[in-house]
């Protein structure tokens, strides 16, 4: 694959952040009382917009500044091919990234395995992937979907699995998925869930699809899996807390259960911040910090990578966090429960 | 008198600023009070505008005068327009825009341009204007739309810095079609769409009858909730000054 181009609208964006005083790649990592820390982004989509349905198309071009959004499949394929995506973390001064499969026709669209693998290999020592699977017509492709999710993960660089079940439509205590957690614990490869509601067109609310309260007999049939419980189950559509206290309890319960506080502290879910600070702070009161993974479900759009990493160091700070413990979430979590080197800065 | 004449002239113009390519002479037999320029006219009086009046300040601060017209081509990132009025009296003006963004947003309009404040080196008008919104691409909108908006110049010889402040209005509806197993539903929603604008540049006049105008735009299309980009634009305008006499304010 040869590398792209930043295209025209990069170019015109470019232009204009620059104006702002926004360009310039910073050195790796986050500066923290004297030290560079190196800081790794375990939630980043690669995307296909032709994969995506027309309401979630304009959903996301909603979120593009005016006049990105007026053609906002130019302006995604600039930062959700792999290419923008490394702009992205080189931006933001991260180590490296992990993209997500995933397989939602219905609600978000398909970003499928094929794609990440070969997203991956634009740079295999920085980009990692997780892996998806269909679940539309689960009585009917059960064991082909497993097969086909077995062999994604035995590509390289494909370190777990994803999976959104409000997205995809399906309850989180369906003990018939649970074969999704068996190849978890059998592989090793830990596996994300999306917990929360969500913003996105046709996406299930009901709780048994978001709340992570319906996890636990997943988690408790399945020890040797890991599970990283992704928003820590945020109200996206009423914008607060909602599952914090949930996610906590189920961290300080299982020791296979992972927290991952991605897109709830961003400008629109969070203008202030502080959902974020208090999400970060209560996680540590209540100990859990050596499970705290970061993401940020980005690219979204340009500077989102860069910007929710400041906004999570921010509130750490406010937290009160200490330099290891900000390392251990930025980077050492991750790298230890995924098995995953991380570049130092 | 043909000296008088000449005498006011030169007085007038190098008040003016002293531009070479003044546009515009009126000859008034029977000077009103206060006259415009006191030292040289007593019983006749030459007024010679300054570039900055007439057609440029019309272009760029609006409010011409009855028979006066102008057409301006912009084009920029992301707006780019086409602009057109015709006077029809002493401080109202047609006005006809059709401006874009990318090719992509588009909005006809006609209205009406009225002069405010009119002094020599000052020109403010108030401009309303309604028309259709037209939008393809990733967000697909349309709906009427209205927009107020004031104009502001400052005119100084050939160049005039002008300001333009203005809220656009656009009310986009949507039909939403149900279809159940016995029947149709069909519900019509609307919501409103507010565009903000500001413009700032400079008009700077190469004749009388052309010139040239630059500046930076800001759009905020459907705020307070999204973000815009900043945008510029560079323009030619072309045209006929209305003939209006600078008034008693003249060089004052």
């Amino acid at each position: 694959m040869k590398r792209k181009g930043i295209g025209k609208t990069g170019l015109l964006l470019s232009m204009g952040l620059s104006l702002f005083g926004c360009s310039g790649t910073p050195a790796r990592g986050v500066d923290w009382e004297g030290r560079r820390l190196p800081a790794f982004d375990m939630h980043l989509h690669p995307g296909d917009w032709d994969e995506i349905p027309t309401a979630t198309q304009s959903f996301l071009a909603s979120r593009f500044p005016f006049p990105l959004n007026l053609d906002a499949k130019s302006a995604a394929k600039d930062v959700l091919s792999a290419d923008g995506i490394l702009a992205e973390v080189d931006k933001a001064g991260l180590s490296g990234a992990v993209l997500f499969a995933v397989y939602a026709p219905r609600t978000v669209g398909i970003a499928t395995n094929e794609l990440v693998a070969d997203s991956l290999s634009r740079d295999p020592q920085r980009l990692f992937g997780l892996a998806s699977l269909r679940v539309d017509n689960w009585s009917r492709d059960r064991d082909a979907e497993l097969q086909r999710l077995r062999t994604a993960l035995s590509w390289p660089g494909m370190v777990g699995i994803k999976l959104a079940h409000a997205h995809q439509h399906f309850r989180m205590d369906d003990s018939s998925y649970f074969g999704i957690y068996q190849l978890s614990a059998e592989l090793q490869k830990p596996v994300y869930l999306h917990t929360g509601t969500s913003p996105f067109p046709g996406t299930s609310q009901a709780p048994a699809e978001t709340e992570p309260a319906y996890l636990e007999p997943a988690i408790k049939a399945h020890p040797g899996a890991k599970f990283l419980l992704g928003h820590l189950g945020y109200d996206f559509v009423s914008k607060q807390h909602a599952g914090l206290q949930t996610c906590i309890e189920l961290a300080k319960k299982y020791p296979n259960v992972f927290l991952e506080p991605s897109a709830l502290g961003s400008k629109g879910s969070d203008p202030t911040g502080e959902n974020l600070r208090i999400a970060m702070q209560r996680m540590r009161e209540a100990g859990v910090v050596d499970r705290i993974i970061y993401g940020s479900d980005g690219p979204q759009s340009p500077g989102f990578v860069k910007d929710y990493l400041a906004r999570t160091v921010e509130a750490m700070r406010a937290a009160g966090y200490t330099a290891a413990e900000a390392e251990a979430v930025l980077s050492g979590n991750f790298a230890r429960n995924f098995g995953v080197s991380v570049v130092a800065p | 008198m043909k000296l008088q004449s000449t005498l006011a002239a030169l007085v007038c113009s190098a008040l003016a600023g002293g531009d070479a390519l003044a546009q515009t002479v009126a000859l008034e037999t029977q000077a009103p009070s206060p006259p415009a320029v006191p030292a040289a006219a007593d019983s006749a009086r030459v007024v010679l505008l300054p570039l900055s009046r007439g057609l440029l300040a019309d272009v760029v601060a609006g409010g011409a005068g009855a028979g006066g017209w102008g057409v301006t081509v912009q084009g920029g990132y992301a707006w780019s327009a086409l602009r057109g009025y015709y006077g029809v009296g002493h401080r109202l003006a047609l006005l006809a825009d059709v401006e874009t963004a990318l090719a992509v947003r588009w909005r006809p309009a006609l209205g009406l341009s009225a002069k405010w404040v009119d002094t020599a080196r000052v020109r403010i008008s108030g401009d309303v204007l309604l028309g259709w919104l037209f939008q393809s691409g990733s967000l697909p909108r349309r709906g009427p739309s209205g927009e107020l908006r004031i104009r502001a110049a400052v005119l100084l010889g050939r160049v005039a810095p002008y300001l333009v402040l203005a809220t656009k209005h656009s009310i986009l509806p949507d039909r939403t079609v149900l279809q159940k197993a016995d029947s149709t539903q069909i519900t019509w929603t609307a919501r409103h769409e507010w565009t903000p604008w500001g413009t700032l540049g400079v008009g700077i006049a190469l004749t009388p009858r052309l010139g040239l105008d630059v500046g930076v735009d800001y759009g905020w299309v459907d705020a307070p909730q999204s973000v815009a980009i900043p945008g510029f634009h560079l323009g030619l305008y072309f045209g006929g000054a209305s003939g209006s006499r600078c008034g008693a304010s003249c060089g004052s």
